[in-house]
Protein backbone atom coordinates (compact mmCIF):
# COMPACT_ATOMS: atom_id res chain seq x y z
CA UNK A 1 0.00 0.00 0.00
CA UNK A 2 1.64 3.42 -0.55
CA UNK A 3 1.02 6.11 1.61
CA UNK A 4 1.06 9.63 1.05
CA UNK A 5 4.16 10.45 2.63
CA UNK A 6 6.19 8.44 0.61
CA UNK A 7 8.14 9.88 -1.89
CA UNK A 8 9.50 9.12 -5.32
CA UNK A 9 13.65 8.59 -5.02
CA UNK A 10 15.61 11.77 -6.86
CA UNK A 11 16.11 9.97 -10.08
CA UNK A 12 19.89 9.35 -10.62
CA UNK A 13 21.72 11.40 -13.23
CA UNK A 14 22.40 8.84 -15.41
CA UNK A 15 18.62 8.64 -16.08
CA UNK A 16 18.36 12.26 -17.17
CA UNK A 17 18.28 13.92 -20.70
CA UNK A 18 21.19 16.06 -21.27
CA UNK A 19 19.06 19.41 -21.13
CA UNK A 20 18.05 17.70 -17.86
CA UNK A 21 21.43 17.94 -17.11
CA UNK A 22 22.09 21.08 -17.46
CA UNK A 23 19.27 22.57 -15.76
CA UNK A 24 20.82 20.67 -12.52
CA UNK A 25 24.05 21.56 -13.53
CA UNK A 26 23.20 25.98 -13.81
CA UNK A 27 21.64 24.87 -10.14
CA UNK A 28 25.04 24.37 -9.60
CA UNK A 29 24.72 20.20 -9.42
CA UNK A 30 28.56 18.71 -9.42
CA UNK A 31 27.16 15.44 -9.32
CA UNK A 32 25.31 16.28 -12.89
CA UNK A 33 28.06 17.68 -14.50
CA UNK A 34 30.29 14.49 -13.74
CA UNK A 35 27.56 12.58 -15.85
CA UNK A 36 27.40 14.68 -18.50
CA UNK A 37 31.31 14.40 -19.01
CA UNK A 38 30.48 10.75 -18.71
CA UNK A 39 28.24 10.34 -20.90
CA UNK A 40 30.25 12.36 -23.62
CA UNK A 41 34.08 12.13 -22.90
CA UNK A 42 34.68 9.40 -25.52
CA UNK A 43 32.71 11.34 -28.30
CA UNK A 44 34.20 14.35 -27.52
CA UNK A 45 37.98 12.66 -27.39
CA UNK A 46 37.54 10.63 -30.21
CA UNK A 47 36.09 13.54 -32.40
CA UNK A 48 38.96 16.09 -31.19
CA UNK A 49 41.90 13.32 -31.77
CA UNK A 50 40.52 12.36 -35.04
CA UNK A 51 40.78 15.81 -36.61
CA UNK A 52 43.94 16.94 -34.76
CA UNK A 53 45.89 13.59 -34.69
CA UNK A 54 47.40 14.07 -31.33
CA UNK A 55 45.19 11.72 -28.75
CA UNK A 56 47.31 13.13 -25.76
CA UNK A 57 46.49 17.29 -26.76
CA UNK A 58 42.69 15.88 -27.65
CA UNK A 59 42.22 15.07 -24.35
CA UNK A 60 43.57 18.21 -23.13
CA UNK A 61 41.03 20.07 -25.25
CA UNK A 62 38.21 17.64 -24.60
CA UNK A 63 39.03 19.08 -21.09
CA UNK A 64 38.98 22.18 -21.90
CA UNK A 65 35.72 22.18 -23.94
CA UNK A 66 33.85 20.79 -20.64
CA UNK A 67 35.68 23.55 -18.33
CA UNK A 68 33.90 26.04 -21.13
CA UNK A 69 30.52 23.99 -20.80
CA UNK A 70 30.79 24.23 -16.49
CA UNK A 71 31.89 27.92 -16.98
CA UNK A 72 29.48 29.40 -19.33
CA UNK A 73 26.46 27.03 -18.11
CA UNK A 74 24.06 30.08 -17.66
CA UNK A 75 24.58 30.98 -21.70
CA UNK A 76 22.95 27.37 -22.22
CA UNK A 77 19.39 27.69 -23.83
CA UNK A 78 17.37 24.40 -23.51
CA UNK A 79 16.06 25.61 -26.52
CA UNK A 80 18.90 24.31 -28.45
CA UNK A 81 20.44 20.48 -28.48
CA UNK A 82 23.38 20.72 -25.95
CA UNK A 83 25.34 17.97 -27.91
CA UNK A 84 25.10 20.05 -30.78
CA UNK A 85 26.71 23.03 -28.48
CA UNK A 86 28.89 21.05 -26.84
CA UNK A 87 30.76 19.76 -30.41
CA UNK A 88 30.49 23.61 -31.73
CA UNK A 89 33.01 24.21 -28.52
CA UNK A 90 35.09 20.90 -28.90
CA UNK A 91 35.50 21.38 -33.36
CA UNK A 92 36.21 25.37 -32.19
CA UNK A 93 38.81 24.69 -30.16
CA UNK A 94 40.14 22.14 -32.60
CA UNK A 95 39.65 24.45 -34.87
CA UNK A 96 42.09 26.71 -33.37
CA UNK A 97 44.72 23.96 -32.16
CA UNK A 98 45.11 23.34 -35.88
CA UNK A 99 46.12 26.71 -36.98
CA UNK A 100 48.32 27.57 -33.91
CA UNK A 101 50.04 24.13 -35.10
CA UNK A 102 50.01 25.66 -38.64
CA UNK A 103 51.17 28.75 -37.67
CA UNK A 104 54.05 26.86 -35.19
CA UNK A 105 54.60 24.56 -38.01
CA UNK A 106 54.32 21.83 -35.12
CA UNK A 107 52.20 19.39 -36.73
CA UNK A 108 52.22 15.99 -35.42
CA UNK A 109 52.38 13.47 -37.69
CA UNK A 110 49.34 10.89 -37.91
CA UNK A 111 51.71 8.28 -39.10
CA UNK A 112 53.39 8.46 -35.74
CA UNK A 113 50.39 7.52 -33.97
CA UNK A 114 50.09 4.58 -36.18
CA UNK A 115 53.11 3.58 -35.44
CA UNK A 116 53.37 4.00 -31.79
CA UNK A 117 49.99 2.34 -31.60
CA UNK A 118 49.60 0.04 -34.30
CA UNK A 119 46.20 1.67 -35.36
CA UNK A 120 45.81 4.90 -34.82
CA UNK A 121 45.55 5.37 -30.58
CA UNK A 122 44.96 3.49 -27.62
CA UNK A 123 41.69 2.02 -29.02
CA UNK A 124 38.79 0.21 -26.15
CA UNK A 125 39.84 -3.90 -26.69
CA UNK A 126 38.55 -5.05 -29.90
CA UNK A 127 38.68 -8.84 -30.18
CA UNK A 128 38.72 -9.89 -33.90
CA UNK A 129 37.93 -13.51 -34.98
CA UNK A 130 41.32 -15.11 -36.27
CA UNK A 131 44.83 -13.59 -35.85
CA UNK A 132 45.05 -13.12 -40.22
CA UNK A 133 41.84 -11.33 -40.03
CA UNK A 134 42.49 -9.42 -37.29
CA UNK A 135 45.83 -8.18 -38.84
CA UNK A 136 44.27 -7.79 -42.10
CA UNK A 137 41.99 -5.20 -40.39
CA UNK A 138 44.23 -3.57 -38.30
CA UNK A 139 46.24 -2.77 -41.36
CA UNK A 140 43.31 -1.22 -43.11
CA UNK A 141 42.32 0.83 -39.87
CA UNK A 142 45.70 2.26 -40.44
CA UNK A 143 45.62 3.05 -43.74
CA UNK A 144 42.16 4.49 -43.41
CA UNK A 145 43.24 6.63 -40.72
CA UNK A 146 46.27 7.60 -42.54
CA UNK A 147 44.21 8.78 -45.55
CA UNK A 148 42.19 10.91 -43.41
CA UNK A 149 44.69 13.02 -42.20
CA UNK A 150 45.82 13.32 -45.97
CA UNK A 151 42.55 15.26 -46.24
CA UNK A 152 41.75 18.50 -46.12
CA UNK A 153 40.47 19.88 -42.60
CA UNK A 154 37.39 20.84 -43.89
CA UNK A 155 36.86 16.91 -45.40
CA UNK A 156 38.00 15.68 -42.26
CA UNK A 157 35.48 17.86 -40.17
CA UNK A 158 32.47 16.43 -41.63
CA UNK A 159 33.65 13.20 -42.02
CA UNK A 160 34.46 13.05 -37.87
CA UNK A 161 31.18 14.30 -37.03
CA UNK A 162 29.05 12.40 -39.67
CA UNK A 163 30.85 8.68 -40.05
CA UNK A 164 32.16 8.80 -36.51
CA UNK A 165 29.93 10.67 -34.34
CA UNK A 166 27.19 10.06 -36.39
CA UNK A 167 25.26 13.49 -36.44
CA UNK A 168 22.60 14.33 -38.64
CA UNK A 169 23.28 16.54 -41.58
CA UNK A 170 21.14 19.51 -39.75
CA UNK A 171 23.36 18.89 -36.93
CA UNK A 172 26.66 19.14 -38.58
CA UNK A 173 25.69 22.31 -40.11
CA UNK A 174 24.54 24.22 -36.99
CA UNK A 175 28.07 22.67 -35.84
CA UNK A 176 29.94 23.94 -38.51
CA UNK A 177 27.52 26.78 -39.43
CA UNK A 178 27.58 26.10 -42.60
CA UNK A 179 23.76 25.39 -45.25
CA UNK A 180 22.40 22.05 -45.61
CA UNK A 181 23.00 22.09 -49.35
CA UNK A 182 26.93 22.64 -48.28
CA UNK A 183 26.94 19.70 -46.06
CA UNK A 184 25.32 17.52 -47.85
CA UNK A 185 28.43 18.31 -50.65
CA UNK A 186 30.93 18.94 -48.42
CA UNK A 187 30.10 14.74 -47.15
CA UNK A 188 30.08 13.53 -50.48
CA UNK A 189 33.18 14.74 -51.82
CA UNK A 190 34.88 14.01 -48.75
CA UNK A 191 34.20 10.43 -49.28
CA UNK A 192 34.50 10.53 -52.90
CA UNK A 193 38.20 12.18 -52.00
CA UNK A 194 39.11 9.33 -49.07
CA UNK A 195 37.84 7.01 -51.33
CA UNK A 196 40.34 8.18 -54.23
CA UNK A 197 42.91 7.68 -51.51
CA UNK A 198 42.46 4.57 -50.40
CA UNK A 199 41.20 3.23 -54.20
CA UNK A 200 44.23 0.86 -54.12
CA UNK A 201 43.37 -1.02 -51.22
CA UNK A 202 39.53 -1.68 -51.52
CA UNK A 203 40.06 -4.11 -54.56
CA UNK A 204 39.64 -7.54 -53.17
CA UNK A 205 38.21 -6.85 -49.88
CA UNK A 206 34.25 -7.16 -49.67
CA UNK A 207 34.47 -9.64 -46.96
CA UNK A 208 37.01 -7.49 -44.95
CA UNK A 209 34.73 -6.23 -42.07
CA UNK B 1 21.20 11.45 -65.25
CA UNK B 2 24.67 11.34 -66.07
CA UNK B 3 27.95 9.98 -64.37
CA UNK B 4 28.80 13.27 -62.85
CA UNK B 5 25.51 13.68 -61.35
CA UNK B 6 24.47 10.41 -59.81
CA UNK B 7 28.39 10.58 -58.20
CA UNK B 8 26.70 13.83 -56.16
CA UNK B 9 24.20 11.48 -55.05
CA UNK B 10 26.39 8.94 -53.51
CA UNK B 11 26.59 9.87 -50.52
CA UNK B 12 23.10 11.32 -49.59
CA UNK B 13 21.98 8.14 -51.06
CA UNK B 14 23.94 5.95 -48.55
CA UNK B 15 23.05 8.42 -45.54
CA UNK B 16 18.92 7.78 -46.49
CA UNK B 17 18.27 11.34 -47.52
CA UNK B 18 17.69 11.28 -50.94
CA UNK B 19 14.41 12.78 -51.90
CA UNK B 20 12.02 9.86 -54.04
CA UNK B 21 12.33 11.56 -57.36
CA UNK B 22 16.80 11.67 -56.57
CA UNK B 23 16.26 8.29 -55.54
CA UNK B 24 14.63 6.87 -58.57
CA UNK B 25 17.05 8.85 -61.06
CA UNK B 26 19.93 7.60 -59.04
CA UNK B 27 19.08 3.99 -59.20
CA UNK B 28 17.51 4.26 -62.89
CA UNK B 29 21.14 5.44 -63.43
CA UNK B 30 23.07 2.75 -61.72
CA UNK B 31 21.06 0.03 -62.97
CA UNK B 32 22.23 1.01 -66.48
CA UNK B 33 26.52 2.58 -65.62
CA UNK B 34 28.18 -0.64 -64.04
CA UNK B 35 31.09 2.22 -63.79
CA UNK B 36 28.76 4.07 -61.21
CA UNK B 37 27.66 0.62 -59.71
CA UNK B 38 31.84 0.27 -58.93
CA UNK B 39 32.28 3.17 -57.78
CA UNK B 40 29.15 3.35 -55.47
CA UNK B 41 30.29 0.36 -53.90
CA UNK B 42 33.98 0.99 -53.70
CA UNK B 43 32.06 4.57 -51.68
CA UNK B 44 29.93 2.20 -49.59
CA UNK B 45 32.69 0.17 -48.21
CA UNK B 46 34.94 3.30 -47.85
CA UNK B 47 32.44 4.77 -45.73
CA UNK B 48 32.07 1.07 -43.47
CA UNK B 49 35.90 1.16 -43.14
CA UNK B 50 35.52 4.80 -41.69
CA UNK B 51 32.69 4.06 -39.57
CA UNK B 52 34.40 1.11 -38.47
CA UNK B 53 37.57 2.67 -36.80
CA UNK B 54 37.95 2.05 -32.86
CA UNK B 55 36.81 4.37 -30.45
CA UNK B 56 39.58 6.40 -28.45
CA UNK B 57 39.57 5.71 -25.27
CA UNK B 58 39.19 8.61 -22.44
CA UNK B 59 42.57 8.46 -20.19
CA UNK B 60 42.12 6.99 -16.56
CA UNK B 61 40.72 9.97 -14.23
CA UNK B 62 39.37 12.38 -16.92
CA UNK B 63 36.24 12.56 -15.13
CA UNK B 64 38.08 13.46 -11.99
CA UNK B 65 40.21 16.16 -13.18
CA UNK B 66 37.86 17.86 -15.49
CA UNK B 67 35.87 17.92 -12.39
CA UNK B 68 38.77 19.48 -10.11
CA UNK B 69 39.25 22.29 -13.03
CA UNK B 70 35.32 22.40 -12.53
CA UNK B 71 35.77 23.25 -8.90
CA UNK B 72 38.73 26.02 -9.11
CA UNK B 73 36.89 27.77 -12.05
CA UNK B 74 34.07 28.19 -9.53
CA UNK B 75 36.01 29.30 -6.41
CA UNK B 76 37.98 31.47 -8.74
CA UNK B 77 34.44 33.02 -10.11
CA UNK B 78 33.40 33.12 -6.46
CA UNK B 79 36.72 34.86 -5.18
CA UNK B 80 36.33 37.92 -7.66
CA UNK B 81 34.69 40.46 -6.62
CA UNK B 82 31.29 41.64 -8.06
CA UNK B 83 32.28 44.21 -11.21
CA UNK B 84 31.42 47.77 -10.22
CA UNK B 85 28.72 49.47 -12.25
CA UNK B 86 29.50 52.06 -14.75
CA UNK B 87 28.65 54.86 -12.15
CA UNK B 88 30.39 53.58 -9.37
CA UNK B 89 33.14 53.75 -11.35
CA UNK B 90 32.39 57.10 -12.87
CA UNK B 91 32.27 58.90 -9.11
CA UNK B 92 35.13 56.45 -8.33
CA UNK B 93 36.92 58.64 -11.04
CA UNK B 94 35.49 61.68 -9.94
CA UNK B 95 36.71 61.14 -6.55
CA UNK B 96 40.07 61.06 -7.43
CA UNK B 97 39.77 64.63 -8.46
CA UNK B 98 39.05 65.27 -4.81
CA UNK B 99 35.35 65.97 -5.75
CA UNK B 100 32.12 64.19 -4.40
CA UNK B 101 29.06 65.47 -6.47
CA UNK B 102 25.67 64.40 -5.77
CA UNK B 103 24.60 62.14 -8.76
CA UNK B 104 22.37 64.82 -9.91
CA UNK B 105 25.24 67.19 -10.68
CA UNK B 106 27.45 64.57 -11.35
CA UNK B 107 25.15 62.80 -14.27
CA UNK B 108 24.93 67.01 -15.72
CA UNK B 109 28.56 67.52 -15.61
CA UNK B 110 28.77 63.84 -17.10
CA UNK B 111 26.57 64.98 -20.14
CA UNK B 112 28.15 68.02 -20.26
CA UNK B 113 31.83 66.43 -20.69
CA UNK B 114 30.42 64.15 -23.23
CA UNK B 115 28.90 67.05 -25.34
CA UNK B 116 31.66 68.59 -25.71
CA UNK B 117 34.09 65.82 -25.98
CA UNK B 118 31.94 63.93 -29.00
CA UNK B 119 32.18 67.89 -30.44
CA UNK B 120 35.73 68.64 -29.59
CA UNK B 121 36.77 64.77 -31.08
CA UNK B 122 34.90 65.08 -34.38
CA UNK B 123 36.17 68.04 -35.19
CA UNK B 124 39.76 68.11 -33.99
CA UNK B 125 40.67 64.35 -33.70
CA UNK B 126 40.77 61.89 -36.41
CA UNK B 127 41.01 58.65 -35.47
CA UNK B 128 41.80 55.41 -37.75
CA UNK B 129 38.97 53.51 -39.39
CA UNK B 130 38.04 50.42 -38.50
CA UNK B 131 40.55 48.91 -40.95
CA UNK B 132 43.24 49.36 -38.39
CA UNK B 133 41.26 48.98 -35.84
CA UNK B 134 41.89 46.06 -32.98
CA UNK B 135 38.51 45.08 -32.47
CA UNK B 136 38.74 41.13 -31.49
CA UNK B 137 36.00 38.62 -31.26
CA UNK B 138 36.68 36.45 -28.47
CA UNK B 139 34.37 33.36 -28.16
CA UNK B 140 33.54 30.09 -26.60
CA UNK B 141 36.11 28.03 -28.31
CA UNK B 142 38.29 30.43 -28.74
CA UNK B 143 41.56 31.16 -27.60
CA UNK B 144 42.13 32.40 -24.06
CA UNK B 145 40.16 35.97 -23.24
CA UNK B 146 41.58 39.33 -24.97
CA UNK B 147 40.86 42.54 -23.74
CA UNK B 148 39.96 44.98 -26.78
CA UNK B 149 41.81 48.17 -27.01
CA UNK B 150 42.11 51.19 -29.07
CA UNK B 151 45.15 51.20 -31.52
CA UNK B 152 46.80 53.78 -29.56
CA UNK B 153 46.75 51.61 -26.14
CA UNK B 154 47.40 48.76 -27.85
CA UNK B 155 50.58 49.98 -28.56
CA UNK B 156 52.04 51.08 -25.35
CA UNK B 157 54.05 49.03 -23.71
CA UNK B 158 53.27 46.71 -21.12
CA UNK B 159 56.61 47.86 -19.14
CA UNK B 160 56.09 51.59 -19.88
CA UNK B 161 52.87 52.06 -18.87
CA UNK B 162 51.07 49.28 -16.97
CA UNK B 163 47.39 50.25 -16.37
CA UNK B 164 46.03 51.62 -13.08
CA UNK B 165 42.78 49.42 -11.77
CA UNK B 166 40.32 52.08 -11.90
CA UNK B 167 42.44 55.05 -12.62
CA UNK B 168 40.60 57.89 -14.35
CA UNK B 169 43.03 57.17 -17.31
CA UNK B 170 41.02 54.01 -17.56
CA UNK B 171 37.66 55.55 -17.67
CA UNK B 172 37.89 57.95 -20.15
CA UNK B 173 39.76 54.76 -21.99
CA UNK B 174 36.31 53.05 -21.43
CA UNK B 175 34.35 55.92 -22.67
CA UNK B 176 36.37 56.41 -25.68
CA UNK B 177 35.92 52.85 -26.35
CA UNK B 178 32.09 52.88 -26.08
CA UNK B 179 31.90 55.97 -27.85
CA UNK B 180 33.19 54.50 -30.81
CA UNK B 181 31.66 51.19 -30.54
CA UNK B 182 34.51 49.16 -30.74
CA UNK B 183 32.63 47.47 -27.87
CA UNK B 184 33.50 46.49 -24.08
CA UNK B 185 36.05 43.63 -23.14
CA UNK B 186 35.98 40.09 -24.60
CA UNK B 187 33.86 38.60 -21.99
CA UNK B 188 30.91 40.94 -23.34
CA UNK B 189 31.65 39.76 -26.69
CA UNK B 190 31.30 36.61 -25.40
CA UNK B 191 28.24 37.19 -23.67
CA UNK B 192 26.32 38.01 -26.99
CA UNK B 193 28.36 35.55 -29.45
CA UNK B 194 28.54 32.13 -27.18
CA UNK B 195 28.70 29.95 -30.49
CA UNK B 196 30.70 32.33 -32.81
CA UNK B 197 34.26 31.37 -33.35
CA UNK B 198 35.02 32.60 -36.60
CA UNK B 199 37.43 35.89 -35.54
CA UNK B 200 36.87 38.64 -36.81
CA UNK B 201 40.46 39.12 -37.65
CA UNK B 202 43.20 36.80 -37.42
CA UNK B 203 45.57 38.66 -35.29
CA UNK B 204 48.97 37.03 -36.04
CA UNK B 205 47.97 37.89 -39.45
CA UNK B 206 48.22 41.87 -39.06
CA UNK B 207 49.31 42.27 -35.14
CA UNK B 208 52.32 41.06 -32.91
CA UNK B 209 51.85 40.34 -29.92
CA UNK B 210 54.70 41.63 -27.43
CA UNK B 211 53.62 41.11 -24.02
CA UNK B 212 50.44 40.16 -21.76
CA UNK B 213 49.36 40.07 -18.29
CA UNK B 214 46.46 39.02 -16.03
CA UNK B 215 43.69 41.85 -15.36
CA UNK B 216 43.74 42.30 -11.69
CA UNK B 217 39.95 41.28 -9.94
CA UNK B 218 38.10 44.56 -10.88
CA UNK B 219 39.98 46.29 -13.47
CA UNK B 220 38.14 46.88 -16.91
CA UNK B 221 34.80 44.93 -17.55
CA UNK B 222 36.49 41.66 -18.27
CA UNK B 223 38.57 39.02 -16.65
CA UNK B 224 41.55 37.72 -18.13
CA UNK B 225 44.65 38.83 -19.49
CA UNK B 226 45.48 42.13 -20.74
CA UNK B 227 47.39 41.46 -24.90
CA UNK B 228 49.30 44.06 -26.11
CA UNK B 229 49.61 44.13 -30.03
CA UNK B 230 51.42 46.18 -31.99
CA UNK B 231 50.25 46.95 -35.35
Amino acid sequence: MVTGDERQPAPSPESLSDEELMEEIVRGSEEAFGALVRRYQSRIINAVSRLISDRDRAQEIAQETFLRVFIHRERYRPSGKFSTWLYTIAMNLAKNEIRRRVRSRAVVSLEKLIEATGDGGSFIADPGPSPERSFRRREIRSKVVAAIERLPRKFREVLVLRDMQQLSYEEIGEVLRIPGGTVRSRINRARLALKELLDPNIEGTADEL
Amino acid sequence: MNCRHAKGLFSPSLDAVLSFEERRKLDAHLERCPACRGEFAKLERTVAWVRDLPELAADEGFVDRVLLAARQARASQASLPPEPGLWERVRAGISELGWSPSPRVAIAALALGLIVGVTGSMLVIHRPSSSTGTSTTAQLGSDAPLETESPAAAMRSPVAETPVPGSIGDLVDEMVRRMEGVGASAADSAETQALDWTPTRDPGATGRVVGSEPTAPGEGRGRGNRVYIVF
